[in-house]
């Protein structure tokens, strides 16, 4: 990032709660004189140390980049060369494929499912070899440009300025200095992150950025990127090693029941040349690893034991307490969480929980989960729940990776001994699985082969904790079973049981020759572009850059400009030079002198402005669409709400309408509380920083209500009413919205009933509805209503 | 040995805390959790278990609204009215630029209190004691660098000798102006030069500090001449006391041999003395 000319920051308060990547935004406006926009409907620590600031109401992520869009096709600020080699901008899409800004809908949308459950027509015309088509000319009416610059037509400045609440001249500035990283030799980044993905589109958020970054030709070159500021510091490392319920380590999809063989699985693998196409080598690695040798051959390495889920039912958050509401969940192991704070619809989830037989939480300190059966309101008396409390130790009581928003996985070393009787939580999950182990030891049950067969042969952790997590990690990287050697990368792992891996992805991370390289700590960086390939280890391959071949002109492989020489090929040796681990190492050109393009994930392989079939569920193209509950109609095509949006089925019925709540409320983090506050609300020195829940709004709002700055005031909508000291500020605006005056609010989410600084939990007020891919929850835009408290 | 400084260079700050919580942690303060203060500054000042915090400036201009944050802390002055004001010698100023002070001297007394231009010195009543941010002596005593600097991610915070740091600050007003036009550089003139060099965004009576910061002229004089003259008239005070009581009692006795001879009378005085 320090190597970025201009730094859009959009649905992320970088400089609050991602302070050391701000940081590397201030060194590059102090070395190179780069510029920071924040986009973001309050002005917050963020806008104040950023060159531009510019206002839009919670909700209008995609009308903001959509008039971006179209802003660089009216002004052709595109890296056209970039465009036509990098992306499927020529390729031709089929016929059957359209748009209807009237019903607001893509071709396929099943209304009874709430689904797009065709999405065939969403895809490429092949020629009689099945290769596509692709017209380098740009003009073909079915072009993915062409159908792409109609598609944003209608997202002009003045329909974009009204909608999103932003003044149309400082949309107009940060369009044009943003855009100006189209220009060869310019990089521009983009920082994003709960603010764009907490919504029921966050994925198609998402994408525009991609598409811009695509446009731009600002992927894979030194300063670029669509820089996701993950909202964890290990939540990378969980979602690499798959805490997701639809993924497998190294995101291999998780198997349902429709897929009840590894040759069934196999077969829904993509095809070459997508580097994808080894993952059959992935998955049976990592059966191997879990099931050692009861994994063979004979039996698809023991693909019968993984767990399988239903086909089309959600396992998401939402659904979970749905289904714990529906009474199908009888326990929950709430590890290292805070539901009851951090989940969407507080009250109907929390309530659910009384239905519980038990709980086990595992805190370091009694959390509002844990909690739970005594909390304001409940009846202790009426709560069935067994509730059990683990100490585990800290961050700094325990060692192992962290992962973070680069990619890079760092080793931890302990700092001090945990207090008391806190155990490590390698303990306790060694602790389970032998347990489970032992209670199946004996038995004959088919469904119980999978535990009695599963390998556990690490050190035991409660007298080698470091020993435990050495051999972990020795087997995520993955080994020869011939030779017992660690392997030196994922490229070599093979689908015929010979080796085994934990996760595909960090294989290379402990090696023969290198030893443990998450613990490398040096500082080496030629070329000065900040790679330090010696420093800890990076995923995939400790590569720092992926797709770090699109850097290059694909006539003559080198830097698209000389300013920013990062990688370059060298047609003499046939080879790759550069700063970073190249990706891909093909030659620049095939033996038939075409260009092996960069992109090597994807089975186009080159980056994708149209997402077709198997992409994202809720169209090829990012389509406005308004939150859930909003105070203003979707004014660029006939729908409303995302229509493949996901719905928890019975919590979502607590829907508010903008007649009783019309005030957008948002929920966000300050730095100086962490998440759900169990750790910084207990402590004194954070507690002291900010002890009291607060709402901020703006002036002219708090005049309209007769609310005093420092008052206590409730906000209230269709699903719970809290309350939260007011902060009237001039940072809150009144937006434009449609012609009409709209305000917003927000708080952070940082309170609960628990700790040395206590607050009505905000999440009383968001919704239980998600996005149509992922179901991450709405936390970021919904309805209220505020009033005075009465005395 | 060479004076040092830090540099605070406010346009850098974003107002994480870091600077507050180091600050407690390496000097083990207790948290003093208090109410809502109606912005996002956790209290209204310093105290004497706070002795450095971040305060909060919204400024509404006519280029737009502005939000800027100043660390809060002593400014260990080139020319220390703290220093002049105690009557006890508690404060110092140690030849690496610290003001310190010397623990079991002090009194809380509260004279360093109005004489500080910045409000800083706050007295614990309990303990009796003056406290305020101390330039981490120990630590930088030792070569390491005060902890607020340390911790500082966008290196607002920034220590070195105080030539380094008065240098620095030119480079950092370059940059400051091209975002904020009337910032200055406070704290190379004032009072002898500070052990605090702000870069501000604007003028310093804009965040709550002095445009143009002096000591009470009798001040010095106190120091410098009323307290070491009034110890010298008390001194001579009580040594012409005991002399005026030799004197006295010669005259009386005399006064008394005078009289006993002219009444004949000695032996009886004798034995009623």
């Amino acid at each position: 990032m320090k190597n970025t000319d201009v730094a859009l920051i959009c649905g992320s308060n970088a400089a609050e709660n991602h302070p050391v990547s701000f940081s590397w935004l201030s060194e590059a406006r102090e070395k190179r004189g780069a510029k920071i926009i924040h986009v973001d409907p309050r002005f917050t620590r963020t806008s104040a140390r950023s060159d531009i600031y510019c206002p839009i109401r919670s909700g209008s992520n995609i009308i903001f980049y959509s008039g971006m869009i179209n802003y660089i096709f009216e002004n052709q600020r595109y890296h056209k060369d970039y465009m036509l080699h990098y992306t499927n901008a020529t390729f031709i899409i089929k016929d059957e494929f359209n748009f209807d800004d009237v019903t607001g809908l893509f071709t396929g949308y099943d209304e009874a499912k709430g689904a797009y459950a065709d999405r065939s027509s969403w895809d490429y015309v092949r020629d009689e070899n099945g290769d596509y088509v692709r017209d380098m000319t740009l003009s073909h009416p079915r072009s993915v440009y062409q159908l792409m610059k109609k598609h944003y037509s209608r997202y002009t400045l003045e329909k974009v300025a009204a909608a999103a609440g932003a003044p149309i001249d400082k949309l107009e500035q940060v369009y044009e200095i943003y855009s100006s990283t189209g220009e060869v030799g310019k990089a521009g980044s983009i920082l994003y992150a709960m603010g764009q993905t907490q919504f029921t589109s966050g994925s198609q958020n998402v994408r525009c950025m991609a598409i811009i970054q695509l446009l731009l030709g600002n992927m894979g070159i030194p300063g670029g990127g669509v820089n996701a500021l993950r909202g964890h510091s290990n939540v990378q490392g969980s979602t690499d090693m798959a805490l997701l319920f639809h993924l497998l380590p190294g995101y291999l999809p998780s198997p349902n029941e429709g897929l009840g063989t590894l040759e069934a699985y196999n077969a829904t693998t993509p095809a070459a040349p997508a580097w994808w196409a080894n993952r059959p080598k992935y998955i049976a690695s990592l059966l191997k690893a879990w099931w050692g040798n009861a994994a063979t051959p004979e039996n698809e390495f023991a693909y019968g034991w993984l767990p399988k889920s239903k086909v089309g039912k959600n396992y998401a958050h939402i659904a979970l307490f749905e289904a714990i509401h529906a009474g199908e969940i009888k326990g929950l192991i709430s590890w290292g969480q805070n539901p009851v704070v951090a989940g969407p619809h507080h009250n109907f989830s929390t309530k659910a929980m009384e239905k519980l037989d038990w709980l086990v939480v595992l805190d370091p300190f009694e959390n509002e989960t844990a909690a739970f059966w005594k909390r304001p309101d409940a009846n202790p008396s009426d709560i069935q729940t067994e509730v059990f409390l683990l100490p585990p130790s800290t961050f700094l009581e325990k060692e192992g990776t962290v992962t973070h928003s680069g990619r890079l996985i760092q080793y931890r070393w302990k700092a001090v001994d945990a207090p008391g009787n806190c155990k490590h939580e390698s303990y306790v999950i060694d602790s389970l699985a032998k347990r489970l182990k032992q209670l199946y030891a004996s038995s004959t049950r088919p469904e119980d082969e999978p535990i009695k067969a599963l390998t556990w042969d690490y050190p035991d952790p409660d007298r080698d904790h470091r020993g435990f997590i050495d051999a972990v990690m020795k087997e995520i990287n993955g080994r020869d079973l011939t030779t017992g050697k660690q392997m030196s990368g994922f490229a070599a792992l093979q689908d015929d049981g010979s080796t085994d891996c934990g996760n595909w992805i960090y294989s290379g991370m402990y090696t023969e020759t290198h030893g443990n390289r998450t613990q490398s700590r040096v500082l080496d960086d030629p070329g000065g572009w900040g790679a330090h390939l010696g420093w800890g280890f990076a995923w995939p391959a400790n590569r720092r850059i992926i797709y770090n071949r699109a850097s290059v002109n694909p006539e003559t492989g080198q830097p698209w400009s000389e300013d920013r020489r990062y990688m370059w090929f060298d047609n003499a040796t046939n080879a790759w030079g550069g700063y970073d681990i190249v990706d891909g190492g093909a030659a620049l050109k095939d033996d038939n002198g075409n260009l092996n393009p960069p992109f090597i994930m994807m089975t186009e392989r080159v980056g994708k402005l149209f997402s077709p079939t198997t992409g994202l569920t809720d169209g090829p193209f990012p389509e406005h669409y308004e939150p859930y509950e909003s105070p203003t109609d979707n004014i660029f095509n006939g729908r409303q709400n995302n229509p493949a949006h996901y719905s928890g089925p019975v919590g979502s019925l607590d829907k508010g309408d903008r007649s009783q709540y019309p005030i957008i409320c948002s929920t966000w983090r300050v730095c100086e509380h962490w998440h759900t506050g169990a750790t910084s609300r207990n402590m004194p020195w954070l507690a002291e920083l900010m002890p009291a829940s607060f709402v901020e709004m703006s002036e002219e709002l708090a005049a309209e209500k007769g609310i005093k700055n420092g008052e206590t005031v409730e906000i209230f909508n269709a699903r719970g009413v809290i309350k939260a000291v007011a902060m009237v500020t001039p940072r809150n605006g009144v937006f434009n919205v449609n012609g009409q005056n709209t305000h917003q609010v927000g708080l952070t989410w940082h309170f609960g009933y628990q700790g040395l600084v206590t607050g009505d939990i905000a999440n009383i007020l968001t919704p239980h509805v998600g996005d149509a891919n992922t179901a991450i929850p709405e936390y970021k835009a919904f309805l209220v209503d505020v009033r005075k408290v009465n005395a | 040995m060479t004076r040092m400084a830090r540099l605070i260079d406010i346009t850098r700050c974003t107002a994480c805390r870091g600077c507050q919580v180091a600050c407690k942690n390496w000097n083990q303060l207790d948290g003093e959790i208090g109410e809502f203060t109606g912005t996002y500054q956790s209290h209204i000042d310093n105290s004497p278990g706070r002795w450095t915090m971040i305060k909060f400036y919204e400024q509404k201009k006519p280029t737009g609204l502005e939000w800027h944050f100043r660390k809060n802390c002593c400014m260990h002055c080139g020319d220390p009215g703290c220093v002049k004001a105690c009557p006890n010698n508690a404060l110092k100023k140690a030849d690496n630029g610290a003001v310190i002070r010397i623990e079991e001297n002090c009194i809380g007394c509260g004279y360093c209190v109005p004489h500080c231009p910045f409000g800083i010195p706050k007295i614990d009543e309990q303990a009796e004691k003056m406290k305020k941010c101390s330039f981490c002596y120990d630590r930088i005593s030792n070569g390491m660098q005060p902890a607020c600097a340390k911790t500082c991610v966008p290196r607002a915070i920034v220590y070195g000798t105080w030539d380094e740091m008065a240098a620095l600050a030119e480079e950092r007003l370059v940059q400051a102006k091209e975002h904020y036009p009337n910032s200055i550089i406070y704290g190379k003139d004032e009072l002898d030069g500070l052990g605090v060099i702000y870069i501000l965004p604007d003028s310093p009576d804009q965040f709550d500090l002095p445009v143009n910061p002096t000591l009470a002229p009798t001040l010095g004089l106190w120091k410098d001449v009323v307290h070491p003259f009034g110890n010298f008239v008390l001194g001579a005070s009580i040594v012409a006391t005991g002399l005026a009581f030799l004197f006295s009692r010669r005259k009386a006795f005399e006064a008394k041999e005078s009289a006993k001879l002219e009444e004949g009378g000695y032996h009886d005085e004798q034995k009623n003395d």
